[in-house]
């Protein structure tokens, strides 16, 4: 069954169909939170407040195009509101980011079990516009216009957000490993 | 950054993605979220009941 149908079966008061939305919906939204956030309490929390603001707009949504892009948008909010509300979570605006030291030697191996965690870790340190443009994208996947409806900006935006992302990392990594072999 | 950091970045960002693929919110928020539709449904059957209460009323009435 595709989303609209269970939208409308949901919006009618069908539990399974609420159920199955849920199912197919909530590991995504869960892992964009833990990323942006890096706590499992706020991811939970987040997680909550999205299905719980798509119950009371239940009847809105269909015309509204992805439902993934919706739910993205929702959880984009909450999580906006958990940075707010702990401000220890939010991340240094780019003015205030100090750039990594720039090394020509070319990127390690990222896909050991260690370098992943510090790929994580490099992720959860980017400020936070970039970090959501390379969760959305590289990590959860989303096409570049859901991601903008999930960010609220054009396409465009979308793509440069994700271009410097990348590059932070590519500088954030490579400094960490210089310092690891000095 | 170069084409072959590109790469390499993208590959680590594949392992991250595989690695987290099986992340999910617990099942407590599941019972929360089903909670909720649940009493969200409710005033609304509530109202259908009380519309189709007084349509039959006013049927009654007509007859």
């Amino acid at each position: 069954m595709s989303d609209d149908d269970l939208l409308r079966c949901a919006s009618e008061g069908d539990e399974n169909a609420f159920n199955t939305l849920y199912s197919r919906h909530q590991g995504g939204i869960f892992r964009f939170a833990l990323q942006m956030t890096g706590s499992r309490s706020a991811a939970e929390e987040v997680t909550q407040d999205v299905f719980v603001a798509l119950i009371r707009g239940i009847g809105f949504v269909s015309s509204r195009g992805s439902l993934s892009g919706y739910l993205y948008g929702i959880a984009h909010k909450c999580v906006m509101k958990q940075f707010e509300r702990d401000r220890r979570l939010v991340s240094l605006d780019e003015e205030e980011y100090p750039e990594p030291a720039v090394d020509a030697t070319p990127l390690r191996d990222l896909t050991q079990t260690e370098a992943v965690e510090a790929l994580r870790n490099a992720v959860l340190s980017l400020p936070s516009a970039y970090r959501e443009a390379v969760v959305l994208c590289d990590l959860e996947e989303l096409s570049y216009s859901e991601a903008a409806e999930a960010m609220g900006v054009p396409v465009g935006t979308v793509r440069s957000k994700l271009n410097r992302g990348r590059e932070l990392l590519v500088k954030k990594l490579k400094s960490s490993s210089m310092r690891c072999t000095a | 950054m170069t084409n072959q950091d590109e790469r390499t970045l993208l590959a680590g960002l594949r392992a991250l993605r595989e690695k987290a693929a099986n992340d999910s919110a617990p099942d407590h928020v599941r019972a929360a979220v089903l909670a909720e539709f649940r009493a969200s449904a409710r005033p609304a059957r509530k109202g259908r009941l009380r519309w189709w209460t007084i349509a039959a009323a006013a049927a009654a009435v007509a007859v």
